[in-house]
C-alpha cells in the first residue's frame, strides 16, 4: 500500500472536508438545540494518515476517552470520536454545567459522552451517506477509556494502516476543546471511497483537473 | 429578462462547483464569478457590479454574516442567502434581522432551487 | 400495517419489559405502543393508531427526538438519548399518582433509544422509552449531600483564601514544609529570591537551600535540630542558596504549627543582601575614616607625652594638669579607634590569628598581673584561684590578653569599692572554662542580649562617671569565637556578674 496520503487530490480532499463540515454543522445545530445555546462546531482539517500517528495528537500521560460506532456499506470500518480524557470532561462541562454539579458530571460523564458521540456520527455518516447516495448501516456507539499506548489496540489497528483523520474544533462561549474524528477501514475500503470521492467530483466538473 | 450576476462566496471549491453546476441548470442566463473568502469578495467588488449574492458561513477570517454585514449598506439593491448546515435559533434570528435568506446546505437541487427562488421573486 | 404490529406484538416480550415501545412508519404515523406506554401516558393505541407523532406530541418537533427519528428512517441509523440533556420529552406520568393534574414536572424521568425496523420490507422507527426516575433521584440526594458538604468546604476555603493572599503578596519569602522537611508551598516571594519555581521544590526537601541546613535530612529530628540552632521563634543570619549556585545572606526564622494531627513548619525568610552591603560600607567608612583619625591622633598624643614627660620644664603646674587631662583623653580616643579598627579587621575576616598553645594557668596569672594597677585604681583586688590544675589551650596571645583584660576592666570597674574579682578555671569535659566573677552592680536583664552590640552601654550615665567606650564586649566575643571559644555571663542586679570564657582543650606540644 502506497503511502496514504498521496491518495487525495486537492479537490477530493476539499470535497471530504465539506462534506464533514456539513455533517459537523448538523451536529452542532443538533447539540445547539439540546442544551439551548449557541455551539459553533467547524472541521480545519482533513488528512489521511497512518494511524500511529494518530497517538501524535495526544499526550502519553494522559487517558484518551473515545466513542465508537462500527460502519457498514462502500466502505466499512469503525468512526471513532475521540478526546483526550480531559477534554472530554471539558466538553461535558461545557454543555451541561449549569444543570449539574461537577461530582454528578464526573458520574455522568460516560452517559453525556456517547450521546455526544452519537449525535456526531451519526449526522458525519449521513453527509457522506447522503451524498453519495449509499446505504449505510451504523452500530449502537460504544465508549473506551484508554492510555495512548493501548487505543490502537482497543479499534484494532496496525500501525501501518491509513486513518482518515479530521481535526474538530467545538467552540461554546469563549471556550474552545479541540476533538479528533478517525475513520478507520480496511484496505477494500480505502479503494472504495476513493473511487466514490473520483465520481462524485467528476459529476461536478467533467474536466477535472 | 437581463441576465444577472450572481458572486458564490465559499472556502470549499467543491461546493463552489456545485453551486455554480447546479445554478447552471436552473437559470442558465445567469453570470456566476466565485471568490475563495471575504477578502476575495471585497476584491472582485471593485471590479464587478452583483446581483445576487452566495454566501457560506462558516469561512476563515470574516464568517459569512460579518462579510453580508458589510456588503448590505452599499448593496442596497442586491439579495443574499446565507448558505450553512448548522442552523440554530442564534443564526435564524440573525438572518431575519438582517433581511437574508438562511439555506440549509448541503447543496442540494433542493435547496439551489429555495435560494434562486429567493432571488428571482 | 396491521400484520405488522400484531406480528410485533404477538411476541408478548413487548408487553412484559419494563419499558415503553413505541412504534411508527415510514411516514412519521403511529403503528402502535405498548401496554407499558398506555399506563404511563394514559393513552389507548386504538386511539391514536395512523396519527402524525408529532401531532400528537407536539413537544417533540425540532428536539432531540425528532433528529433521531429522522436519522432513523433516512439512514437506518441508531440513536441514543441520554436524561442528560433531554431528561421529559414524552408526557409519561408515574402510575401511582396519574389521577392527579398532572404537570411537566410530574413527568418521569426519561432515557430513550431510537432504531430503524425492516418489517416485510417496509421500513419502521422503534422508539424504547426507560423511566429512569428512582436512578436521577438517588443522584439528586446524593447531589444535596455534596452542596451541604460544599458549604462547609467553602466556609473553610474562603478562609483559606484570606491566608493565600496574605502569602501570595507578603514580600517575604515563606516556605511551609512538614516535619520530614518536604517542601509544601513556596510562596511567590520566595520563588523570585530562591530563583526556583514552586511546581520544582514541591515534595523536595528544604535543607539544600540554605547553607547552614544542608548536614540536615529527612531522618533527623526537626524539632530539636532547630531548637538547638536556635531557629525557632528567632531569626539567625544564614547563607541562601540561590538556583545558580550563588549564595545570598537571609535572616532566617522558622515557627512550628500543628494542624490536626500533623506538625509542619513555616521558614519566613527575609533578603539581607542589600542590608548586608550597606553595613559592610558603613564599616569601610568607620575603618576608613579611623584609619585617618589615627595618624593625627598619634602625634598629638605624642606631643603632649613628650610634655607630660618633662620635657619642658617651664610649664606651670595647673598646664601640666590640664596637658595630663588632654593625654589621657588621647590615649582613649586611640584605644577606641584601635578597637573599631580591630572590629573591622574581624568582621571582614582580616585579623590575623597567631594561635599557639599554652598552659592556660600561667597565661593567666600573667594576664593578671598586668591588670593589677588597673584594678587599683578602683580599690578593687583581683584573686585567682589556682587549681593547680594542667589545661593547655590554643589561642592567640595578645587577642587572648585583650579578652581576658576587657573582661577584667569591666569587673573592676563595676565592682564596689575594697570588692574581690575572683578568677578561676576549671575543666568541662573537653573544655576549659574561666569565670571571672565580681560583686558589684550587676547587668539588668533587659540588656542581656544587648550587651554584645557595638557601641551599646548598660547605661551611658554609668559611663561618664566610670569611663568606657562599650566596643569591648563585642570585640571580645568576636575575638573569643574566632578561637573557637564562647563567651557568656550570668548577672544579677546588685549581687554582681560572673563572665564564663570557654576554650577547646588541647594536648601539650
Amino acid at each position: 500500500m502506497n503511502n496514504p496520503t498521496l491518495l487525495l487530490s486537492e479537490l477530493e480532499e476539499d470535497l471530504l472536508k465539506e462534506l464533514f463540515n456539513i455533517g459537523i454543522g448538523k451536529a452542532a445545530a443538533t447539540l445547539s438545540r439540546m442544551i439551548g445555546q449557541e455551539i459553533l462546531l467547524s472541521v480545519p482539517d482533513v488528512t489521511f494518515q497512518r494511524s500511529e500517528l494518530l497517538l501524535t495528537n495526544f499526550s502519553e500521560k494522559n487517558s484518551i476517552a473515545s466513542i465508537s460506532q462500527s460502519l457498514k456499506g462502500k466502505f466499512s470500518g469503525e468512526a471513532v470520536l475521540l478526546f483526550p480524557e480531559n477534554s472530554s470532561l471539558e466538553v461535558v462541562k461545557l454543555l451541561l454545567g449549569s444543570r449539574y454539579s461537577d461530582e454528578m458530571l464526573a458520574d455522568l460523564k460516560q452517559e453525556a459522552l456517547v450521546e455526544i458521540g452519537n449525535i456526531v456520527l451519526n449526522a458525519c455518516v449521513g453527509a457522506v451517506a447522503q451524498a453519495m447516495n449509499g446505504d449505510f448501516t451504523l452500530d449502537i456507539p460504544n465508549y473506551n477509556l484508554a492510555s495512548s499506548s493501548e487505543i490502537l489496540n482497543t479499534y484494532n489497528i496496525n500501525p501501518n494502516d491509513p486513518i482518515l483523520l479530521i481535526n474538530i474544533d467545538l467552540r461554546l462561549h469563549e471556550s474552545n476543546v479541540k476533538g479528533y474524528l478517525a475513520f478507520i477501514f480496511g484496505p477494500m475500503s480505502i479503494n472504495s471511497l476513493h473511487e466514490t470521492l473520483k465520481q462524485l467530483i467528476a459529476t461536478l466538473h467533467p474536466t477535472s483537473k | 429578462m437581463t441576465d444577472k450576476t450572481i458572486l458564490v462566496v465559499d472556502d470549499s471549491r467543491v461546493s463552489r462547483m456545485m453551486v455554480k453546476s447546479m445554478i447552471g441548470e436552473l437559470k442558465p442566463g445567469a453570470k456566476i464569478i466565485e471568490a475563495e473568502d471575504a477578502e476575495d469578495a471585497l476584491k472582485l467588488l471593485e471590479s464587478h457590479s452583483v446581483d445576487y449574492f452566495s454566501v457560506d458561513l462558516n469561512m476563515p477570517g470574516m464568517n459569512g454574516l460579518e462579510l453580508i454585514e458589510k456588503l448590505k449598506p452599499d448593496n442596497t439593491n442586491s439579495k443574499f442567502a446565507l448558505l450553512t448546515a448548522n442552523i440554530q435559533e442564534a443564526t435564524h434570528k440573525h438572518c431575519q434581522s438582517l433581511g437574508v435568506a438562511c439555506i440549509n446546505k448541503p447543496i442540494t437541487e433542493e435547496s439551489v432551487t429555495q435560494m434562486l427562488e429567493y432571488f428571482y421573486e | 400495517m396491521q400484520t405488522a404490529s400484531s406480528k410485533i406484538l404477538s411476541n408478548s416480550v413487548l408487553d412484559i419489559i419494563n419499558s415503553a415501545v413505541i412504534i411508527i412508519d415510514a411516514k412519521l404515523n403511529i403503528n402502535t405502543w405498548n401496554n407499558w406506554f398506555t399506563t404511563r401516558s394514559g393513552l389507548e393505541p386504538s386511539e391514536h393508531t395512523g396519527k402524525n407523532i408529532f401531532d400528537l406530541f407536539p413537544d417533540l418537533k425540532s428536539t432531540r427526538v425528532s433528529d433521531a427519528i429522522d436519522n432513523a428512517l433516512s439512514f437506518g441509523f441508531p440513536s441514543v438519548i441520554s436524561n442528560m440533556f433531554t431528561p421529559t420529552p414524552f408526557p409519561l406520568y408515574s402510575v401511582i399518582n396519574f389521577e392527579e393534574d398532572k404537570n411537566f414536572d410530574d413527568r418521569i424521568q426519561q432515557s430513550i433509544s431510537v432504531a430503524r425496523l425492516n418489517i416485510d420490507n417496509e421500513y419502521y422507527c422503534l422508539i424504547q422509552i426507560s423511566d429512569v426516575t428512582a436512578s436521577v433521584l438517588r443522584e439528586r440526594t446524593l447531589e444535596q449531600q455534596i452542596s451541604e458538604r460544599k458549604l462547609v468546604e467553602d466556609a473553610l476555603l474562603k478562609s483559606e483564601v484570606k491566608h493565600r493572599t496574605i502569602m501570595e503578596t507578603m514580600v517575604d519569602g515563606l516556605i511551609v514544609f512538614d516535619n520530614h522537611g518536604l517542601i509544601e508551598s513556596l510562596n511567590p516571594a520566595a520563588e523570585v529570591l530562591f530563583g526556583q519555581e514552586e511546581v520544582d521544590l514541591l515534595g523536595c526537601t528544604i535543607f539544600p537551600l540554605f547553607q547552614e541546613l544542608s548536614e540536615f535530612n529527612e531522618e533527623a529530628d526537626l524539632h530539636d535540630m532547630f531548637l538547638m540552632e536556635n531557629f525557632l521563634g528567632k531569626s539567625q543570619e544564614v547563607l541562601a542558596l540561590h538556583k545558580d549556585d550563588h549564595t545570598f545572606p537571609v535572616e532566617l526564622s522558622i515557627s512550628e504549627m500543628q494542624i490536626g494531627e500533623n506538625i509542619h513548619y513555616s521558614a519566613l525568610i527575609r533578603d539581607i543582601t542589600e542590608r548586608k552591603k550597606i553595613e559592610n560600607l558603613k564599616n569601610d567608612f568607620i575603618a576608613t575614616v579611623s584609619h585617618e583619625l589615627r595618624t593625627p591622633l598619634t602625634s598629638i598624643r605624642g606631643s603632649l607625652s613628650l610634655v607630660c614627660g618633662g620635657v619642658v620644664p617651664e610649664i606651670s603646674d595647673k598646664a601640666l594638669e590640664l596637658v595630663e587631662l588632654a593625654n589621657r583623653n588621647c590615649d582613649r580616643l586611640l584605644l577606641l579607634i584601635n578597637d573599631i579598627l580591630d572590629m573591622e579587621k574581624i568582621s571582614s575576616g582580616k585579623m590575623q590569628f597567631n594561635l599557639e598553645t599554652f598552659d592556660l594557668a600561667s597565661l593567666l596569672k600573667n594576664i593578671i598581673k598586668s591588670n593589677i594597677a588597673y584594678a587599683e585604681q578602683y580599690a578593687v583586688e583581683l584573686v585567682f584561684n589556682d587549681n593547680k590544675n594542667k589545661i593547655y589551650v590554643s589561642v592567640d596571645e595578645h587577642r587572648f590578653s585583650q579578652v581576658i583584660s576587657n573582661v577584667l576592666s569591666n569587673a573592676a570597674k563595676f565592682s564596689s569599692k575594697n570588692g574581690q574579682v575572683d578568677i578561676k578555671m576549671e575543666k568541662q569535659d573537653d573544655q576549659a572554662r574561666i569565670s571571672i566573677r565580681d560583686h558589684g552592680l550587676g547587668i539588668p536583664a533587659e540588656f542581656k542580649d544587648k550587651i554584645w552590640k557595638k557601641f551599646t552601654q548598660v547605661d551611658s550615665s554609668n559611663t561618664r562617671k566610670i569611663g568606657g567606650t562599650g566596643l569591648g564586649l563585642a570585640i571580645s566575643r568576636s575575638l573569643i569565637e574566632a578561637m573557637h571559644g564562647n563567651i557568656d555571663f550570668d548577672s544579677e542586679e546588685n549581687k554582681g556578674t560572673t563572665f564564663y570564657i570557654t576554650l577547646p582543650i588541647v594536648q601539650e606540644n
